[in-house]
Protein backbone atom coordinates (compact mmCIF):
# COMPACT_ATOMS: atom_id res chain seq x y z
CA UNK A 1 0.00 0.00 0.00
CA UNK A 2 1.55 3.64 -0.82
CA UNK A 3 1.20 6.45 1.00
CA UNK A 4 -1.33 7.80 -1.41
CA UNK A 5 -3.66 4.97 -0.77
CA UNK A 6 -2.62 5.29 2.66
CA UNK A 7 -4.01 9.22 3.04
CA UNK A 8 -7.28 8.29 1.46
CA UNK A 9 -8.06 5.53 3.80
CA UNK A 10 -8.07 7.96 6.53
CA UNK A 11 -9.64 10.25 4.74
CA UNK A 12 -12.37 7.79 4.66
CA UNK A 13 -12.10 6.55 8.68
CA UNK A 14 -14.88 9.12 9.91
CA UNK A 15 -17.24 7.67 7.27
CA UNK A 16 -16.56 4.27 8.20
CA UNK A 17 -17.05 5.00 11.80
CA UNK A 18 -20.59 6.85 11.10
CA UNK A 19 -21.42 3.80 8.77
CA UNK A 20 -20.46 1.66 11.81
CA UNK A 21 -22.21 3.94 14.30
CA UNK A 22 -25.57 3.65 11.87
CA UNK A 23 -25.73 0.14 11.67
CA UNK A 24 -26.41 -0.21 15.28
CA UNK A 25 -29.19 1.30 15.69
CA UNK A 26 -29.53 1.11 19.10
CA UNK A 27 -26.80 3.03 21.64
CA UNK A 28 -27.21 0.74 24.41
CA UNK A 29 -28.59 -2.79 25.12
CA UNK A 30 -29.84 -5.02 28.25
CA UNK A 31 -28.25 -8.00 29.69
CA UNK A 32 -30.25 -10.05 32.12
CA UNK A 33 -29.13 -12.42 34.53
CA UNK A 34 -31.11 -14.76 36.65
CA UNK A 35 -29.53 -15.79 40.07
CA UNK A 36 -29.77 -18.20 42.49
CA UNK A 37 -31.72 -16.64 46.32
CA UNK A 38 -29.89 -17.17 49.57
CA UNK A 39 -31.84 -19.90 50.39
CA UNK A 40 -30.99 -21.59 46.95
CA UNK A 41 -34.24 -21.01 45.54
CA UNK A 42 -34.56 -20.04 41.77
CA UNK A 43 -37.38 -18.00 39.76
CA UNK A 44 -38.45 -17.37 36.80
CA UNK A 45 -38.00 -13.90 34.60
CA UNK A 46 -39.20 -12.79 31.28
CA UNK A 47 -36.85 -10.52 29.00
CA UNK A 48 -39.53 -8.87 26.41
CA UNK A 49 -39.04 -6.85 23.27
CA UNK A 50 -41.83 -5.89 20.65
CA UNK A 51 -40.60 -9.14 18.68
CA UNK A 52 -41.12 -11.25 21.58
CA UNK A 53 -40.04 -12.84 24.87
CA UNK A 54 -37.06 -14.99 26.14
CA UNK A 55 -37.61 -16.84 29.77
CA UNK A 56 -34.75 -17.72 31.98
CA UNK A 57 -35.60 -19.82 34.70
CA UNK A 58 -32.11 -21.67 35.69
CA UNK A 59 -29.71 -19.82 38.18
CA UNK A 60 -27.14 -18.24 35.98
CA UNK A 61 -28.90 -17.79 33.10
CA UNK A 62 -28.61 -14.70 30.74
CA UNK A 63 -30.27 -13.14 27.90
CA UNK A 64 -29.28 -9.80 25.88
CA UNK A 65 -31.67 -7.63 24.39
CA UNK A 66 -29.75 -5.48 21.92
CA UNK A 67 -32.36 -4.20 20.07
CA UNK A 68 -36.12 -3.24 21.14
CA UNK A 69 -37.39 -4.60 17.50
CA UNK A 70 -35.53 -7.65 17.56
CA UNK A 71 -36.10 -10.86 19.78
CA UNK A 72 -33.65 -11.00 22.65
CA UNK A 73 -31.24 -13.84 22.78
CA UNK A 74 -31.87 -17.63 23.55
CA UNK A 75 -30.91 -17.92 27.43
CA UNK A 76 -27.08 -18.50 27.62
CA UNK A 77 -24.75 -19.92 30.79
CA UNK A 78 -23.06 -17.16 32.46
CA UNK A 79 -20.09 -17.87 34.76
CA UNK A 80 -20.35 -16.80 38.54
CA UNK A 81 -16.81 -14.93 38.30
CA UNK A 82 -18.36 -13.07 35.29
CA UNK A 83 -22.15 -11.97 36.88
CA UNK A 84 -19.31 -11.05 39.87
CA UNK A 85 -17.05 -9.33 37.68
CA UNK A 86 -20.00 -7.17 36.24
CA UNK A 87 -22.49 -6.94 39.07
CA UNK A 88 -19.57 -6.97 41.96
CA UNK A 89 -20.88 -3.23 43.07
CA UNK A 90 -24.27 -3.79 42.90
CA UNK A 91 -23.92 -7.12 44.89
CA UNK A 92 -21.93 -6.32 47.75
CA UNK A 93 -24.61 -3.25 48.87
CA UNK A 94 -27.44 -5.60 48.85
CA UNK A 95 -29.06 -4.72 52.77
CA UNK A 96 -30.48 -6.79 55.06
CA UNK A 97 -34.03 -8.08 54.79
CA UNK A 98 -36.59 -7.37 57.11
CA UNK A 99 -37.22 -9.00 60.54
CA UNK A 100 -40.91 -9.77 61.38
CA UNK A 101 -42.12 -10.40 64.75
CA UNK A 102 -45.63 -11.73 65.74
CA UNK A 103 -47.12 -10.93 68.92
CA UNK A 104 -49.93 -12.20 70.47
CA UNK A 105 -52.37 -11.07 72.61
CA UNK A 106 -55.21 -12.18 75.45
CA UNK A 107 -58.85 -12.76 74.39
CA UNK A 108 -60.68 -9.65 73.42
CA UNK A 109 -57.99 -7.48 75.08
CA UNK A 110 -55.63 -5.25 73.88
CA UNK A 111 -53.01 -6.85 76.81
CA UNK A 112 -49.85 -8.95 75.27
CA UNK A 113 -49.31 -12.17 76.79
CA UNK A 114 -46.12 -12.63 78.82
CA UNK A 115 -44.20 -14.19 76.30
CA UNK A 116 -44.90 -11.78 73.69
CA UNK A 117 -44.08 -9.11 76.49
CA UNK A 118 -40.26 -10.26 76.33
CA UNK A 119 -40.17 -9.95 72.66
CA UNK A 120 -40.00 -6.20 72.65
CA UNK A 121 -36.54 -6.13 73.43
CA UNK A 122 -35.66 -7.69 70.38
CA UNK A 123 -37.94 -5.59 68.36
CA UNK A 124 -35.98 -2.51 69.46
CA UNK A 125 -32.59 -4.50 68.81
CA UNK A 126 -33.58 -5.00 65.57
CA UNK A 127 -35.25 -1.04 65.01
CA UNK A 128 -31.35 -0.16 66.50
CA UNK A 129 -29.13 -2.59 64.35
CA UNK A 130 -30.97 -2.06 61.11
CA UNK A 131 -31.51 2.12 61.79
CA UNK A 132 -35.28 1.42 60.85
CA UNK A 133 -37.37 4.69 59.41
CA UNK A 134 -39.92 2.15 57.75
CA UNK A 135 -41.16 -0.23 60.80
CA UNK A 136 -45.07 -1.32 60.22
CA UNK A 137 -47.43 -2.41 63.03
CA UNK A 138 -50.53 -3.95 62.01
CA UNK A 139 -53.26 -5.53 64.46
CA UNK A 140 -54.89 -8.42 63.85
CA UNK A 141 -58.22 -10.18 65.85
CA UNK A 142 -60.20 -13.69 65.92
CA UNK A 143 -63.01 -14.07 64.46
CA UNK A 144 -65.53 -13.49 67.86
CA UNK A 145 -67.25 -10.73 67.80
CA UNK A 146 -68.89 -8.77 64.48
CA UNK A 147 -65.98 -7.23 61.81
CA UNK A 148 -66.79 -3.68 62.86
CA UNK A 149 -65.63 -4.60 66.50
CA UNK A 150 -62.56 -6.46 65.58
CA UNK A 151 -61.61 -3.96 63.31
CA UNK A 152 -61.48 -1.24 66.35
CA UNK A 153 -60.08 -3.94 68.72
CA UNK A 154 -57.13 -4.78 66.00
CA UNK A 155 -56.67 -1.27 65.82
CA UNK A 156 -56.67 -1.11 69.39
CA UNK A 157 -53.72 -3.91 70.00
CA UNK A 158 -51.58 -2.46 66.84
CA UNK A 159 -51.59 0.95 68.88
CA UNK A 160 -51.06 -0.65 72.02
CA UNK A 161 -47.98 -2.08 70.47
CA UNK A 162 -46.68 1.08 68.97
CA UNK A 163 -47.08 3.03 72.07
CA UNK A 164 -45.21 0.26 73.95
CA UNK A 165 -42.21 0.83 71.17
CA UNK A 166 -42.75 4.33 71.62
CA UNK A 167 -42.59 4.27 75.48
CA UNK A 168 -38.85 2.26 75.15
CA UNK A 169 -37.28 5.01 72.85
CA UNK A 170 -38.74 4.66 69.21
CA UNK A 171 -39.60 7.16 67.22
CA UNK A 172 -42.89 7.53 66.36
CA UNK A 173 -41.93 8.74 62.72
CA UNK A 174 -40.85 5.39 61.70
CA UNK A 175 -43.78 3.60 62.69
CA UNK A 176 -47.10 2.89 60.59
CA UNK A 177 -49.86 1.63 62.60
CA UNK A 178 -52.83 -0.44 60.60
CA UNK A 179 -55.26 -2.62 61.28
CA UNK A 180 -56.63 -5.57 59.26
CA UNK A 181 -59.57 -6.83 61.77
CA UNK A 182 -60.02 -10.25 61.83
CA UNK A 183 -59.59 -10.25 57.39
CA UNK A 184 -56.18 -11.59 57.42
CA UNK A 185 -56.32 -14.78 59.73
CA UNK A 186 -53.25 -17.24 60.00
CA UNK A 187 -55.29 -19.74 60.45
CA UNK A 188 -58.56 -19.25 58.87
CA UNK A 189 -61.81 -20.35 60.69
CA UNK A 190 -65.33 -20.07 60.75
CA UNK A 191 -66.82 -17.05 62.03
CA UNK A 192 -67.04 -16.84 65.93
CA UNK A 193 -63.75 -18.95 67.04
CA UNK A 194 -61.20 -18.59 69.73
CA UNK A 195 -57.88 -18.89 68.07
CA UNK A 196 -55.06 -17.33 69.76
CA UNK A 197 -52.52 -17.79 66.99
CA UNK A 198 -54.84 -15.35 64.78
CA UNK A 199 -55.32 -12.76 68.01
CA UNK A 200 -51.97 -10.91 66.78
CA UNK A 201 -50.01 -7.83 65.65
CA UNK A 202 -47.45 -8.31 63.12
CA UNK A 203 -44.02 -5.97 63.25
CA UNK A 204 -41.99 -5.97 59.91
CA UNK A 205 -39.26 -3.56 61.11
CA UNK A 206 -37.14 -2.30 57.71
CA UNK B 1 -46.11 45.34 64.83
CA UNK B 2 -45.30 45.47 61.13
CA UNK B 3 -42.31 43.16 62.27
CA UNK B 4 -43.89 40.97 63.91
CA UNK B 5 -46.31 40.59 61.13
CA UNK B 6 -43.57 39.98 58.57
CA UNK B 7 -42.36 37.11 60.72
CA UNK B 8 -45.87 36.02 61.27
CA UNK B 9 -45.73 35.55 57.41
CA UNK B 10 -42.58 34.73 57.07
CA UNK B 11 -43.31 31.72 59.34
CA UNK B 12 -46.65 31.13 57.84
CA UNK B 13 -44.83 30.79 54.40
CA UNK B 14 -41.97 28.47 55.45
CA UNK B 15 -44.42 25.84 57.30
CA UNK B 16 -46.30 26.25 54.10
CA UNK B 17 -42.92 25.09 52.29
CA UNK B 18 -42.27 22.54 54.97
CA UNK B 19 -45.74 20.57 54.66
CA UNK B 20 -45.17 18.94 51.17
CA UNK B 21 -41.46 17.65 52.37
CA UNK B 22 -43.55 16.61 55.57
CA UNK B 23 -46.28 14.57 53.70
CA UNK B 24 -43.68 13.02 50.71
CA UNK B 25 -41.78 12.00 53.19
CA UNK B 26 -44.37 10.48 56.27
CA UNK B 27 -47.04 9.02 54.22
CA UNK B 28 -46.43 8.85 50.43
CA UNK B 29 -42.64 6.85 50.76
CA UNK B 30 -42.60 3.77 49.55
CA UNK B 31 -38.93 2.50 50.73
CA UNK B 32 -36.13 3.58 52.11
CA UNK B 33 -32.38 4.04 51.88
CA UNK B 34 -30.01 1.24 53.49
CA UNK B 35 -26.81 1.07 52.40
CA UNK B 36 -24.66 4.02 50.56
CA UNK B 37 -21.27 3.61 49.21
CA UNK B 38 -19.45 6.27 47.23
CA UNK B 39 -21.43 9.44 45.92
CA UNK B 40 -25.65 9.16 45.34
CA UNK B 41 -27.74 10.95 44.44
CA UNK B 42 -31.74 11.96 44.51
CA UNK B 43 -33.70 13.89 41.91
CA UNK B 44 -37.08 14.95 43.34
CA UNK B 45 -38.74 17.04 40.76
CA UNK B 46 -36.37 19.56 39.87
CA UNK B 47 -33.79 18.86 43.57
CA UNK B 48 -31.14 16.99 43.65
CA UNK B 49 -30.33 15.77 47.01
CA UNK B 50 -27.27 13.89 48.32
CA UNK B 51 -28.34 10.20 49.64
CA UNK B 52 -27.10 8.21 52.63
CA UNK B 53 -28.83 5.87 55.00
CA UNK B 54 -32.12 6.34 56.17
CA UNK B 55 -33.21 8.64 53.26
CA UNK B 56 -36.86 7.69 52.21
CA UNK B 57 -38.05 7.10 48.19
CA UNK B 58 -40.92 7.99 46.99
CA UNK B 59 -42.36 7.43 43.70
CA UNK B 60 -41.16 9.81 40.64
CA UNK B 61 -37.74 9.90 42.50
CA UNK B 62 -34.49 9.24 40.92
CA UNK B 63 -31.40 7.44 41.92
CA UNK B 64 -28.13 7.94 40.77
CA UNK B 65 -25.17 6.35 41.38
CA UNK B 66 -21.86 8.18 40.86
CA UNK B 67 -19.23 6.39 39.17
CA UNK B 68 -17.72 4.95 42.39
CA UNK B 69 -21.44 5.17 44.27
CA UNK B 70 -23.36 1.91 45.08
CA UNK B 71 -26.59 2.08 46.62
CA UNK B 72 -29.41 -0.62 48.52
CA UNK B 73 -33.15 0.44 49.00
CA UNK B 74 -35.37 -1.96 51.01
CA UNK B 75 -38.83 -1.05 49.99
CA UNK B 76 -41.95 -1.52 51.71
CA UNK B 77 -43.42 -5.11 50.08
CA UNK B 78 -39.75 -6.18 51.42
CA UNK B 79 -38.04 -5.95 48.17
CA UNK B 80 -34.47 -4.90 48.12
CA UNK B 81 -33.27 -3.02 44.62
CA UNK B 82 -29.23 -2.44 44.59
CA UNK B 83 -27.56 -0.18 42.20
CA UNK B 84 -24.06 -0.53 40.83
CA UNK B 85 -21.75 2.63 39.91
CA UNK B 86 -22.81 4.57 36.82
CA UNK B 87 -26.13 4.08 37.45
CA UNK B 88 -29.67 5.62 37.03
CA UNK B 89 -33.18 4.63 38.20
CA UNK B 90 -36.87 5.99 37.87
CA UNK B 91 -39.17 4.87 40.37
CA UNK B 92 -42.43 4.36 38.14
CA UNK B 93 -44.72 3.31 39.98
CA UNK B 94 -45.38 1.28 43.58
CA UNK B 95 -48.74 -0.03 44.50
CA UNK B 96 -48.83 -1.63 47.65
CA UNK B 97 -52.53 -2.14 48.62
CA UNK B 98 -52.77 -5.78 49.38
CA UNK B 99 -56.91 -5.08 50.69
CA UNK B 100 -57.52 -3.56 47.74
CA UNK B 101 -56.03 -5.97 45.14
CA UNK B 102 -54.11 -2.83 43.71
CA UNK B 103 -49.80 -4.00 43.39
CA UNK B 104 -47.37 -3.22 41.17
CA UNK B 105 -43.83 -2.15 40.59
CA UNK B 106 -42.20 -0.23 38.01
CA UNK B 107 -38.63 1.46 37.45
CA UNK B 108 -36.99 2.71 34.37
CA UNK B 109 -33.37 2.07 33.62
CA UNK B 110 -31.72 4.15 31.59
CA UNK B 111 -28.09 2.39 32.50
CA UNK B 112 -25.32 0.92 34.89
CA UNK B 113 -26.43 -2.45 37.22
CA UNK B 114 -28.98 -3.14 39.19
CA UNK B 115 -29.98 -5.95 41.28
CA UNK B 116 -33.72 -7.15 42.45
CA UNK B 117 -34.72 -9.44 45.40
CA UNK B 118 -38.81 -9.15 44.78
CA UNK B 119 -40.72 -9.17 47.83
CA UNK B 120 -44.72 -9.68 48.65
CA UNK B 121 -46.11 -7.39 45.58
CA UNK B 122 -44.52 -10.48 43.12
CA UNK B 123 -45.56 -13.16 45.51
CA UNK B 124 -49.67 -11.42 45.54
CA UNK B 125 -49.47 -10.70 42.20
CA UNK B 126 -46.63 -12.72 39.77
CA UNK B 127 -46.25 -10.47 36.63
CA UNK B 128 -46.75 -7.23 38.10
CA UNK B 129 -43.16 -5.89 39.09
CA UNK B 130 -41.91 -4.86 35.42
CA UNK B 131 -37.98 -3.12 35.37
CA UNK B 132 -37.88 -1.24 31.81
CA UNK B 133 -34.59 -0.46 30.16
CA UNK B 134 -34.44 1.40 26.55
CA UNK B 135 -34.46 -2.46 25.10
CA UNK B 136 -36.85 -4.50 27.18
CA UNK B 137 -39.34 -4.82 29.55
CA UNK B 138 -38.36 -7.47 32.21
CA UNK B 139 -41.21 -9.27 34.09
CA UNK B 140 -40.78 -10.78 37.75
CA UNK B 141 -42.50 -14.25 38.41
CA UNK B 142 -39.56 -14.30 41.28
CA UNK B 143 -37.08 -13.48 43.02
CA UNK B 144 -33.30 -12.52 42.22
CA UNK B 145 -31.99 -11.26 39.55
CA UNK B 146 -29.08 -8.57 37.62
CA UNK B 147 -29.71 -6.30 34.96
CA UNK B 148 -26.78 -4.41 33.49
CA UNK B 149 -27.59 -1.28 30.34
CA UNK B 150 -24.46 -0.64 28.89
CA UNK B 151 -23.14 0.82 25.53
CA UNK B 152 -23.22 -1.77 22.76
CA UNK B 153 -19.95 -4.19 23.04
CA UNK B 154 -19.37 -3.76 26.61
CA UNK B 155 -21.32 -5.95 28.09
CA UNK B 156 -19.45 -8.57 29.33
CA UNK B 157 -17.56 -11.41 26.89
CA UNK B 158 -21.00 -11.71 25.32
CA UNK B 159 -21.85 -11.44 21.49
Amino acid sequence: MNARTRAGLLLLLPVFLLMAACSSQWATRTLVVLLEESDGHVGEVGVTTAAGTTVLDEAGEASVAADPEKLPSEGFAMETQEVESIFGPALAVQPQGPATFILYFKPDSEELTEESLSLLAEILDAVASRRSVDTSVIGHTDTVGTKKYNYELSKKRAQAVSDLLVTRGVDPVILQVTSHGEENPVVPTDDGIEEPRNRRVEVTVR
Amino acid sequence: MTMKKTLFQALFVSSLLVLPALTAAGEEFVGSVKTVEGEVSLQRGSEVTTVAPGVRIAVGDTLLAGDDGAVGVLFRDDSILTLGPGSSIVIEEFLFEPAEGKLGFLARITRGTVTYLSGLITKLSPGSVRLVTPEATIGIRGTFLALQVDEQGEIGSRP
